[in-house]
């Protein structure tokens, strides 16, 4: 075969090799054709409400929430507005819609979301670059991108809905925060959220606080679970009428969520799931459980509750309440403690004896009966004439020894003292008959 | 025949290799769009600009970007309103203090200076509980983070051994310069030893003077030492460093025995700081021309001036 043979052949086979070699692409745009469309699809729906848009952030579903406004333009910038800290952190600054695994949304300069996420060294949860989610004109949610969801910890999610004009004035939002917390004018010891109708009641608290280490901002609601009491923190958002819970929350099987607020009596309501929710101050407890009746007063222990030259004294008197700290003062008594248990000299054994001191009567103490009723109260029940045994000083103490005496006894709560040599166990009891008036603590002396 | 078809298998295989570059010529990736890349207008870009990039080629970092950072690690970003002035706090106490001494110290800011700073807002927090100060990468890139404390006002937010944004800059700094020109040789033999991790170990101020170090950090090894020797000799003052860590003290009137015994270890060391100090000096004269005495002495009349008048001069 001659030479050019050869090469036609090659020829012809090279050539036969490119004969169908087109690729079927899956796209007919390539990735950043797409993405720089989905960005400025986004980039518009972002901007386009007249309002901008609002969301209520609780970092990792655990605290919170807060009121964030967001206003963006096509420019890439956002005005964000929020009344965590009181709008401190409020500013403009620039944010991104980029692509690394995901679209995600990047607020690239310090505002509230960043002084947030920077309470305990950065290790308070919460986020400032999300994955988009979903977008509509009506909502986009924001999921973080850092957010692993290991050991079950939540997930942070945002999700923005159109703001309408009067919520960017944050006022009416820092005129209702007072209102929540725990004894808005009232000097009822207790909260409660109850149904109306019913027989439904559950302890309610209102948390709220921020600091360098924590954030709070939580419904506290116990309930009797079993036989014991379990209690569930509800992230919280206020609103201009009142709050909202931001997680689901079920009482007498209906989900309630937005609460308003009633000026005239001092109360929240929910008119959620067609049933009437309240939440107000009582004089009773939302759940009787006090499983530290059974300790008060064990191994021996005495209870020191008012000592005036004690270093645990300040800290007793800022835990009492008014009406107890003054019959105290009236008392004029320098000492008054419990000791538990106590064997005299003659081998008779005591369950406990009040003891009263005074600079001029000196220490005298009255024998009580104590009777425990398993996880509701603790009741102390006289054994001896108080007259006869504290002689002179029972005119100065007759008011606090029936305050003690009382039949319905003091519910139990656990509690602590803090001092300048650290922290000691305590219990708070609080008087079934007037908890209004009489609480006061009591330090198990180390 | 032998010949014929070898010359036949010869240009088959040129006419193949030829075809091989030409064929398929039309089967181009027309779906390649590069991205749009659109300047910024935004003032903190626009100066940066023209105070960074035009005058030292240096590209600043400002906006968060989580490629900065490991995924175990936690930080945030600087507020956009102190972008301007942390920069004006680079080139008035980071970059002047050099440039001042002349010639040589231009070059050497021309030369050594990072090509990319990243401002960060917050320290960044590890999973073990730790906290970086600052870091230089690759003898090019410096990221500088707290920069949201940003206080003019308070000396130790700008010179404070243990996370001062001066002291982290010229420590991170002095890094790039070892990482382009390695220590002095001679330098890491001046002391003992070094502790390697075991700088994490309570060592306390007088444990790593006594070793011939500034501050435990610089007790880890001889690169740390280093930079940290440098770090302390620009921000701190002439008076403080050397009667810390320089002039040895006088123990004729010491009679406590143990006492004695410690100082007199203390002594050893700053002398061992005054022989690498020196050595220092020597290899900053030497390598690059200039005296490090006069940068020092510049960068405290300027942070005298800052902290008295909380503003960078015009």
């Amino acid at each position: 075969m001659r030479f050019i043979n050869y090469i036609f052949i090659a020829l012809v086979l090279l050539m036969a090799g490119c004969s169908d070699n087109d690729t079927e692409y899956i796209f007919d745009k390539s990735v950043n054709e797409r993405f720089e469309e989905l960005k400025t699809n986004y980039t518009n729906t972002l901007a386009a409400p007249e309002n901008g848009w609002i969301a209520y952030y609780h970092p990792n579903g655990k605290a919170g929430g807060f009121a964030v406004l967001f206003d963006f333009d096509k420019e890439g910038n956002v005005q964000m507005k929020s009344d965590y800290l009181q709008g401190a952190n409020d500013d403009k600054i620039t944010y991104r819609i980029d692509k690394t695994l995901k679209v995600e949304l990047v607020f690239e300069s310090h505002t509230v979301l960043h002084q947030i996420y920077e309470t305990n060294d950065n290790d308070s949860g919460g986020e400032f670059v999300f994955n988009i989610t979903s977008v509509e004109d009506e909502k986009v949610v924001l999921t973080s991108k850092t957010d692993n969801g290991y050991n079950g910890e939540e997930i942070t999610e945002i999700t923005l809905v159109p703001a309408t004009k009067d919520q960017w004035d944050m006022k009416p939002i820092y005129t209702m925060t007072p209102k929540i917390a725990n004894g808005y004018q009232s000097d009822l010891y207790f909260r409660v959220i109850r149904v109306e109708g019913t027989d439904t009641q559950m302890g309610f608290s209102y948390i709220e606080g921020h600091n360098k280490k924590e954030i709070n901002r939580v419904a506290r609601i116990s309930y009797l679970d079993g036989e014991k009491v379990s209690s569930t923190d509800v992230p919280v958002a206020i609103t201009p009428a009142g709050f909202k819970f931001l997680k689901p929350f079920t009482i007498n099987g209906k989900e309630v969520t937005d609460f308003t607020y009633d000026e005239t009596k001092n109360i929240f309501v929910s008119e959620d799931g067609g049933q009437k929710t309240i939440v107000e101050h009582s004089n009773t407890p939302g759940v009787v459980y006090y499983p530290a009746v059974a300790s008060l007063g064990g191994n021996g222990k005495y209870l020191s509750t008012m000592y005036r030259h004690s270093y645990w004294f300040l800290d007793i008197l800022r835990n009492s309440s008014s009406d107890f700290k003054a019959l105290f003062n009236k008392s004029k008594i320098s000492r008054f403690f419990i000791d538990y248990n106590e064997v005299l000299d003659d081998g008779t054994k005591l369950e406990a004896n009040i003891y009263f001191e005074h600079k001029v009567f000196g220490l005298k103490s009255v024998a009580v009966k104590v009777e425990r009723i398993k996880n509701k109260k603790i009741i102390f029940k006289p054994l001896e004439d108080p007259a006869k045994e504290l002689g002179f000083l029972y005119a100065l103490t007759k008011d606090l020894y029936n305050v003690f005496t009382a039949p319905e006894g003091f519910y139990v709560e656990e509690s602590s003292v803090g001092t300048l040599y650290g922290t000691f166990s305590a219990a708070k009891l609080i008087s079934v008959k007037d908890p209004k008036a009489y609480r006061f603590v009591t330090m198990f002396v180390p | 025949m032998k010949n014929t078809f070898k010359h036949i298998s010869k240009a088959l295989l040129i006419v193949w290799a030829i075809m091989l570059f030409v064929q398929c010529s039309d089967d181009k990736n027309d779906l390649y769009v590069p991205p749009t890349i659109v300047e910024s207008t935004h003032p903190n870009d626009v100066y940066i600009k023209s105070h960074m990039f035009e005058k030292y080629g240096t590209a600043v970092r400002w906006r968060w970007d989580d490629r900065f950072i490991k995924p175990t690690q936690r930080a945030v970003p600087v507020a956009d309103s102190l972008v301007i002035p942390v920069t004006k706090l680079v080139e008035y106490l980071w970059i002047g203090p050099y440039k001042s001494v002349g010639k040589a110290g231009e070059d050497f800011m021309d030369k050594l200076f990072p090509a990319e700073l990243q401002y960060m807002g917050s320290y960044i927090f590890k999973k073990d509980g730790s906290r970086l100060l600052g870091y230089a990468e690759a003898g090019a890139r410096i990221t500088l983070l707290n920069l949201n404390a940003y206080d003019l006002t308070n000396r130790d937010w700008l010179t404070g051994p243990g996370g001062g944004i001066l002291a982290t800059v010229h420590h991170e700094f002095t890094h790039i310069v070892h990482q382009n020109h390695a220590i002095p040789v001679g330098f890491n033999k001046i002391s003992e030893r070094y502790l390697g991790n075991g700088w994490l170990n309570d060592v306390s101020l007088n444990d790593a003077i006594k070793l011939g170090m500034v501050r435990n950090y610089g007790t880890m090894n001889e690169h740390e030492d280093f930079c940290e020797i440098v770090s302390h000799f620009l921000v701190m003052t002439k008076e403080d460093f050397e009667a810390r860590y320089i002039t040895q003290k006088d123990l004729s009137e010491i009679t406590d025995v143990n006492k004695l015994k410690e100082e007199q270890d203390l002594n050893k060391g700053r002398a061992l700081i005054a022989q690498k100090l020196e050595m220092v000096i020597n290899y900053y004269q030497n390598s690059f021309g200039f005296n490090l005495v006069e940068v020092r002495d510049e960068m405290q009349k300027r942070l005298d001036y800052v902290i008295t008048n909380n503003k960078f001069p015009e």
